[in-house]
């Protein structure tokens, strides 16, 4: 049995990370899968579940909500890989999957709503009343605890926004897309979408005047 | 350089990016307007608070819940599970195909009973004897006629009210006190119909072969045989005689008994 004198001797080949490859597109990844490749579809899933499930619960500020509907939105892109086009980034598809299930989800939310008590911030653009609680007025000792107040307050207030606006918003501060993805993916133009996302900030601010 | 107002202004600082600069006519708004200036700064806090929301993180068992539900999809993907999903996923012709089956059972249970209540209205013609409540100023039409309903014409000869669903005349009797009081008048009365016996409709066929049997203290196996060479055998139990045990059912056609096995 051999003893160990110097750290050179360690193998350490043994434990370092296999050598980078090159990174394979998604649509080859995709066309894998199509054909019957499991770890294809894995490999895409380990790419765009974090993404996927993240902008979802941004949009439905619902964890277990946002999980069903990110598993939801790989369930779909692996029915409909046959009728896939590469004419779009693989990323534009499948957020506008994501984004047309968060829609779906928030759309059935507010049928289920019946009343609401608490609804008084008006969106200003003809639609209803979404729910917001007014901010407690009183100071709070902790840095920590109003920093994580101000964060809740922003996930909540971005959840009341209206779909349309709310949409691009996260799709732009929060996930980093540029102007023409988000367009492609919400199918809207470059302008409708910059209109949006000014609105959105607008009644953001609005909304949180009272944290900032 | 031209001065911009307080809504260009609004406007600007919210279609602003990160670590993007504003304008040379904001810029000089804003060194004047502290309103303003307390709005490019609350976008600015506001735009950090949002931006650094990062991102959520799938749970560990993301890629396990996924293939089970994957497999489970593969394992219900038979034909009609999927045309029955999209008949379900899409309203209109989920819509259809219920509206389908509706009228489909409709015309079903139409067509089972094409004659409606016709072998109800077959009552026996009973004698004006027999029935001592009716009395009728018509004695010779009151025999070939079968009894009148509630509320019916009697001069209408029952079909009226009471016509067979393939029958043209749908039309409901009008006013049928009215015609009850003038047919009153007329010397006709109403008919009690809840002393006549039920009527019993009997579908056996007169020209069917009858077998007698005497009842045997040993239970009977009476064999018998179709024109087809079917066999059906059945066994009589001494003392009961309502219940038959049918202890064989080995009707067999002929083709089928001559195909042998694996025909299927």
């Amino acid at each position: 049995m051999s003893t160990v004198t110097s750290l050179n001797e360690l193998d350490f080949a043994a434990v370092l990370p296999a050598p980078v490859v090159d990174r394979v597109s998604d649509h080859a990844l995709l066309a894998a899968a199509e054909a019957g490749d499991q770890d294809a579809f894995a490999e895409l899933v380990g790419r765009y579940r974090n993404q996927i499930t993240s902008y979802i619960y941004r949009m439905t500020n619902d964890y277990e909500g946002a999980v069903d509907l990110a598993q939801e939105t790989f369930v779909r892109v692996y029915r409909a890989a046959s009728r896939y086009q590469t004419t779009h980034a693989f990323s534009t598809y499948i957020y506008r999957i994501a984004t047309n299930l968060a829609i779906s989800e928030l759309r059935k939310r507010k049928r289920r709503r019946l009343v609401s008590m608490t609804g008084f911030f008006d969106t200003r653009d003809g639609q209803e009343p979404v729910e917001f609680n007014p901010p407690d007025s009183r100071p709070l000792q902790d840095v920590a605890l109003v920093d994580t107040e101000r964060r809740t307050a922003v996930k909540r207030a971005i959840s009341t926004l209206p779909e349309k606006y709310r949409a691009p918003l996260v799709l732009r501060d929060v996930e980093g897309k540029s102007y023409d993805e988000i367009a492609s993916i919400l199918r809207t133009s470059e302008g409708t979408v910059k209109s949006r996302i000014s609105r959105a900030r607008g009644f953001l601010r609005d909304k949180m005047r009272d944290y900032l | 350089m031209k001065t911009m107002d307080c809504r260009s202004v609004g406007q600007e600082i919210d279609a602003r990016e990160r670590n993007q600069g504003l304008s040379g006519g904001a810029t000089e708004h804003l060194a004047h307007c502290a309103g303003c200036r307390q709005i490019a700064e609350q976008g600015a806090t506001l735009h950090a608070l949002v931006t650094g929301l990062g991102t959520v993180s799938a749970p560990p068992d993301f890629d396990m819940r996924l293939r089970a539900r994957l497999a489970r999809e593969r394992r219900y993907s038979s034909p009609w599970v999927n045309f029955w999903r999209q008949a379900t996923t899409a309203p209109a012709v989920g819509l259809a195909f219920s509206l389908l089956v509706v009228v489909g059972l409709a015309v079903y249970l139409l067509g089972a009973d094409p004659g409606g209540s016709g072998k109800l209205a077959k009552a026996p013609a009973a004698p004006t004897s027999q029935s001592p409540n009716v009395t009728t100023g018509a004695p010779d039409t009151a025999k070939n006629n079968p009894p009148v309903g509630i509320g019916q014409d009697p001069a209408s000869d029952g079909k009226k009210a009471f016509s067979a669903p393939g029958s043209k005349d749908l039309t409901p009797p009008r006013q049928p006190r009215n015609e009850v009081v003038r047919n009153q008048k007329a010397g006709f009365t109403s008919r009690e119909f809840n002393s006549l016996p039920a009527v019993t409709v009997k579908d056996s066929d007169p020209s069917a072969p009858v077998v007698s049997l005497s009842a045997p203290m040993q239970p009977v196996v009476v064999s018998m045989r179709d024109d087809r060479g079917g066999t059906r055998t059945i066994s009589l139990p001494p003392v009961t005689f309502g219940s038959q045990k049918l202890i064989q059912n080995q009707y067999q056609p002929v083709s089928l008994a001559s195909a042998g096995k694996g025909a299927w």
